[in-house]
């Protein structure tokens, strides 16, 4: 377990496109973020806490829509604060939700691209509602639409400037299972393309399936950054749970509780068994060739606090 | 679990509207007691049935009946459901306690029992002192689940509840999701839950119903459209290139699934063979499992 | 010694359902608790309080000055010399009446729909016109015991200023049953009007400075075009002043003019007339609001 990380130090992949160096903002006696640092390099990366916990305050300094108390946020080696130009090259979708009811598709992601000084307008236009498959509602009223379709045109006036940069707040509120999907694949391909996507989400499932690393704050403070697995593996105080169903559940049992990397082995009702270990890498190693020797038959083997989702309760709750 | 008791049944519910827009087209279905969920995608028709179901819309032709009651036709059958919207209903003026009491009362229970009932479902729902203070001033967490004790409190047969675990962060969404499987289990409660989540489904419901361009276009056991597929999932730290020469030594067909490998075999000898090609190669195991279809797949070709 | 464990699980509900009229009651007395603040807080208690306070508080010093004029010049002064009584009271407290309604009823209608606690209403056994007759219900029992407390502290004060309280009761007792009649066809009035109004917005505020701006404007607007023109025709637009409906009713009902009418061509229409403008305002207002809500949807 590390300390708070300082400012890091130059990295091997070359520069990040965001770098957040020890911001802190408070309101008054409020301090909603406090002390936080980290890069933001292309791909996709989730931004992941619990309600109230400084995650919007945060998105919105690193857009430059907030001005922080202390610290800086540089975005492609410029500061995002006052800086009309960079604009050009950040999409910015927030958690809010309301639009002009009036004003027809089209019109509003053609209003996002004049205000980015877009050329070529009517192509960009025509090219960001394709990648949202908004084609045939374009010339329809906003107010008219559903929860996820207002959600897929504002994603394409997010995207209408072609930026490299992209900071998402909650964009699948509302959205339908076949659209998560979609706006699952369309990130892929923009990650692909070689953008860098800052996504906040509490669908923990989705991030994970998406994310390549995560940021998670809590209490205005980064708990953890990095990769999930890499996360999971520096929580080493944390002892691994393992359910194990095989074809001789209390024989298993018998052989397991005898390895030193065991230190606990529950027999649950369906007669699977879950084994707590601190070792987890002997653990697996050894428990093959035990059921091997013993002539059992393995059929699951599954970490039970590997996924995100637990990653996120246990670091919540600390 | 769910049982066989039929608590609401559809019956060729036909819903067009006066643009002529046909929204429901012949929709029928049975809910039993359990958790059921309702999956579809938005303007597929859904909240047409949810409406229907409620009693706020009247079908063009067919009708919808909890416990053998007529909703559309009669007021007083809608004393045995209750309905959690989807989005803000709460008054921020009143406390959980009064404004509980309220609704029971709405619903026809006299005052001493709304009072009584009003204090009990607050406490099973995990609200104890904040249940006096004004519900302005909760958190998104206390405000969802005040908004399913309204549901609760007159004894509904069946709640109705839409997006349940909107805008929950994820301690707060497993809260509500424990919340619903308590209803159902501890409560006796059935309950048909609207989500997008295919998670929280999977999870918590015991059936599905999916509406798709105003039809029913799947109904069954949540258990049927994950069951197992004849593949398993293995995956291991470190290089497996040993572990692939003594698969493939044992004849087992392997492709690779990002970090991982999937093996097809419908023979349960498979497993064995696993097991020993890891031992082989000194891999360590760190998953092990047949792979189920996930709820999502419905969605991600056409209808299936 | 036995011990016992007690189950505090969830209990079912096996007894009576009391259907719509249960369900009305509660309605009506959650609305009469959210019109007057009670069980809302201090800051929900301020401007309902207030105005109770400041319309008794005009009751009670026109009481306080009759009886003084009584004191100075004899019993009968507070009459002979016209110092405005019963009959006045309406028309000097009409305006405060009308602003005090139109506080009241959006709060009554506008909330519900605003957070969205109507839909909860309309799927629990009741129909979208028993939940406005409730509210109406509820509105009614607030302006109507605004309108009656003043003229009782008022008829309680003048009986007990005079020196022979018992032939002042019984010189004065059909004032009761006017005052009575009087305060309940204002209060319905303002009900009417206020609620229909606050039924097409779902925001406080502009349904209660619509109302306010409604009965204050119409009020100089009328009189002054109402003075220049002649005969039935300044008769008819004088009755356009929505303010002085109600008081002219209440006029017909005490027999003699108010203040607030005394210089208002409509004065002269046959109380016949009069009485039938107000019931096409009050019950017209009023049907127009329970059709609206026959089909709400949330």
């Amino acid at each position: 377990m590390s300390a708070a990380p300082a400012v890091p130090a130059a990295d091997r992949d070359g520069a990040p496109v965001v770098r957040v160096e020890r911001v802190s903002r408070w309101f008054g006696s409020v301090v909603a973020v406090s002390d936080v640092s980290f890069d933001v390099r292309p791909g996709i990366t989730g931004l992941l806490g619990p309600n109230g916990a400084g995650k919007t305050t945060l998105l919105r300094m690193m857009t430059g829509l907030a001005a922080t108390s202390s610290g800086t946020v540089t975005a492609f080696g410029e500061p995002v604060r006052d800086n009309p130009p960079l604009s050009r090259r950040l999409g910015v979708m927030s958690e809010h939700e309301t639009v002009y009811g009036g004003m027809r598709g089209r019109d509003f992601v053609r209003l996002m691209g004049l205000l980015r000084g877009v050329r070529d307008l009517e192509r960009a236009v025509d090219r960001a509602i394709a990648l949202v498959d908004m084609a045939d509602a374009e010339h329809r009223a906003m107010d008219g639409y559903s929860r996820g379709m207002r959600q897929r045109m504002r994603l394409a006036g997010t995207l209408v400037h072609d930026p490299e940069l992209l900071v998402l707040d909650e964009p699948l509120n509302g959205a339908d299972p076949r659209q998560r999907v979609h706006f699952k694949q369309l990130l892929h391909r923009l990650a692909g393309e070689g953008r860098t996507i800052v996504l906040s989400s509490h669908i923990l499932e989705e991030v994970e399936e998406l994310a390549d690393t995560v940021l998670l704050v809590v209490d205005g403070k980064l708990a953890a950054s990095g990769g999930i697995r890499a996360i999971r593996a520096a929580l080493d105080e944390r002892p691994y749970h393992v359910r194990i169903a095989c074809d001789a559940p209390r024989a298993l049992a018998a052989a397991v509780v005898a390895l030193a990397s065991v230190e606990a082995v529950h027999v649950e009702p369906d007669g699977s068994l879950v084994v707590l270990s601190r070792n987890v890498r002997a653990l697996q190693v050894e428990l093959p060739r035990l059921a091997q020797q013993a002539g059992i038959r393995l059929r699951r083997v599954e970490p039970l606090d590997d996924s995100l989702e637990s990653v996120f309760g246990y670091l919540v709750e600390r | 679990m769910a049982g066989d008791r039929v608590i609401l049944e559809a019956e060729r519910l036909v819903k067009t509207y006066a643009n002529g827009v046909v929204a429901l087209d012949d929709v029928s279905f049975t809910i039993h007691d359990g958790i059921t969920g309702l999956l579809g995608e938005n303007g597929a028709g859904k909240s047409t049935v949810i409406k229907i179901l409620l009693g706020l819309v009247r079908p063009t032709s067919g009708r919808a009946t909890v416990l053998g009651q007529d909703v559309s036709a009669d007021l007083a059958a809608r004393a045995r459901i209750g309905y959690m919207p989807e989005h803000d209903c709460l008054p921020s003026q009143v406390s959980a306690a009064e404004f509980l009491t309220h609704m029971a009362e709405v619903s026809g229970l006299p005052p001493a029992v709304a009072r009584t009932r009003a204090a009990d479902t607050l406490r099973h729902a995990g609200l104890f002192e904040e249940r006096y203070r004004a519900i302005g001033g909760y958190s998104t967490g206390m405000k969802q689940r005040v908004k399913l004790c309204q549901a609760l409190v007159h004894d509904p047969a069946f709640v109705f509840l839409d997006e349940p675990t909107a805008g929950l962060d994820p301690v707060g969404r497993e809260e509500m999701l424990a919340l619903i499987r308590k209803t159902h289990r501890e409560f006796g409660i059935s309950v048909l839950m609207s989500s997008h989540l295919m998670a929280d489904v999977e999870r918590t419901c015991d059936r599905i119903l999916v509406v798709q361009g105003g039809r029913l276009v799947h109904a069954g056991e949540v258990g049927h459209f994950t069951r197992e597929t004849e593949t398993v999932f293995l995956e291991v730290d470190g290089d497996r290139e040993a572990l692939l020469a003594a698969l493939a030594r044992r004849g087992v067909a392997v492709t690779t699934d990002g970090a991982g490998l999937v093996l097809a075999g419908a023979d349960q000898t498979l497993y064995d063979h696993v097991r020993d090609a890891v031992v082989e190669a000194g891999a360590p195991l760190r998953r092990l499992a047949p792979r189920r279809r996930a709820l999502t797949e419905l969605f991600e070709r056409g209808a299936a | 010694m036995t011990g016992t464990v007690f189950d505090i699980g969830y209990q079912h509900y096996a007894g009576v359902r009391e259907g719509r009229a249960r369900a009305l009651g509660a309605l009506v007395a959650d609305g009469v608790r959210t019109a007057l603040g009670l069980g809302r807080g201090a800051r929900a208690k301020l401007l309902p309080w207030a105005f109770v306070a400041l319309l008794s508080g005009i009751a009670l010093v026109m009481a306080l000055v009759a009886g003084a004029a009584n004191r100075l010049g004899g019993p009968g002064t507070a009459e002979r010399t016209n110092l405005p009584s019963h009959g006045d009271y309406y028309g000097i407290a009409a305006v405060i009446l009308f602003v005090f309604g139109a506080l009241v009823a959006p709060e009554l209608l506008c909330r519900d729909r605003r957070e969205g606690v109507l839909q909860l209403y309309l799927v629990r056994p009741i129909t979208g016109s028993d939940y406005v007759v409730a509210r109406y219900v509820a509105c009614l029992a607030v302006l109507t015991g605004a309108a009656w407390l003043p003229q009782l502290i008022l008829f309680v004060g003048l009986s007990m200023g005079d020196p022979t309280p018992g032939a002042y009761l019984r010189d004065h007792w059909l004032d009761v049953p006017r005052l009575l009649l009087a305060g309940v066809t204002m209060a319905a009035y303002v009900t009417s009007l206020a609620l229909l109004v606050a039924s097409f917005t779902t925001r406080r505020a502009y349904a209660a400075v619509f109302l306010v701006g409604l009965f204050v404007i119409t009020t100089p607007l009328t009189v002054g075009i109402a003075e220049e023109l002649p005969g039935a025709l300044g008769q008819w637009v004088s009755m356009g002043n929505l303010a002085a409906i109600p008081v002219h009713v209440n006029d017909v009902i005490f027999g003699e003019v108010s203040e607030l009418t005394e210089d208002a061509p409509a004065r002269t229409l046959p109380g016949a007339v009069r009485v039938g403008w107000y019931l096409a305002w009050t019950v017209g207002a009023a049907a127009i609001l329970w059709a609206r809500h026959r089909r709400v949807r949330p």
